[in-house]
């Protein structure tokens, strides 16, 4: 599970203003958030960039900590 | 905004998608379209290859089977590519997702679908009765019948695009 929904509530973000801030609809980060849709690299990086954070603090430490249980 | 180009506005008509044709709306419209062309290909070729041998026996009537034929299955490929399109949430949208130009064409599409639809049919009917039972094009054009009938046929078209449209819209509450 990644962590683009706590990124995105902790920088007071909508769902719909992610989508408008990278280009792409509500439904895909909906999607990404429920993990039922697995973004390309160049998405990966425009969330990064646009939550403030590092790619493997959304979207890897999350499961590393899953598979280390 | 970024700019679309023509490949994506095709994608974007064909599909019926509105708002953003991004990655994830790509990838389902890919898939959808590949498997409709691989049912397609596969139908065509039997198909052709059926027509081909019985064409050299019963000519006359392959000449209308055929078409009619192809007709039938290109209306199974686009109801499967809506079915699919449906399941995947491909054509639904959300007013806030779209710039003012496209809310503002939205609210009137309607309208103008069927008006479109209005002449198209008050054109191509007395077209199609000139070429296939050769009734005169200007009488057939200029007849109350005949425009009545286009635009009751717009109306209706007019109707349906409207409540399709609203029925397209999604009313999610924001998920935040």
């Amino acid at each position: 599970m990644n962590r683009v929904k706590d990124f995105r509530t902790e920088r007071g973000l909508s769902q719909l203003a992610l989508a408008k801030a990278i280009g792409v609809a509500r439904q895909t980060i909906n999607l990404i958030e429920n993990d039922k849709y697995n973004p390309s690299l160049d998405l990966c990086i425009k969330l990064a960039e646009t939550l403030e954070t590092d790619l493997n603090t959304l979207f890897w430490e999350t499961r590393k900590n899953q598979d280390n249980s | 905004m970024k700019k679309t180009n023509f490949t994506e506005k095709v994608i974007k008509r064909f599909y019926g998608i509105t708002g953003p044709l991004d990655e994830y709306k790509r990838h389902i419209a890919d898939r959808i379209g590949n498997m409709a062309f691989i049912y397609l290909s596969a139908c065509l070729m039997l198909s052709n290859l059926i027509a081909l041998v019985l064409a050299v026996h019963f000519p006359q009537v392959m000449a209308w089977l055929y078409p009619g034929f192809v007709q039938l299955l290109l209306m199974g490929i686009f109801l499967y590519v809506i079915i699919q399109g449906k399941k995947a949430g491909l054509s639904n949208f959300e007013m806030a997702e779209l710039d003012a130009k496209t809310q503002k064409q939205i609210r009137y599409i309607g309208l103008k679908s069927g008006l479109y639809f209005a002449i198209g049919t008050s054109l191509m009917n007395p077209l199609l009765d000139y070429l296939i039972d050769g009734v005169p094009f200007l009488t057939n054009l200029l007849s109350p019948f005949s425009l009545l009938g286009a635009l009751f046929s717009g109306l209706f078209f007019g109707i349906a695009c409207h409540v399709i449209i609203q029925l397209r819209m999604r009313k999610e509450n924001q998920d935040d």
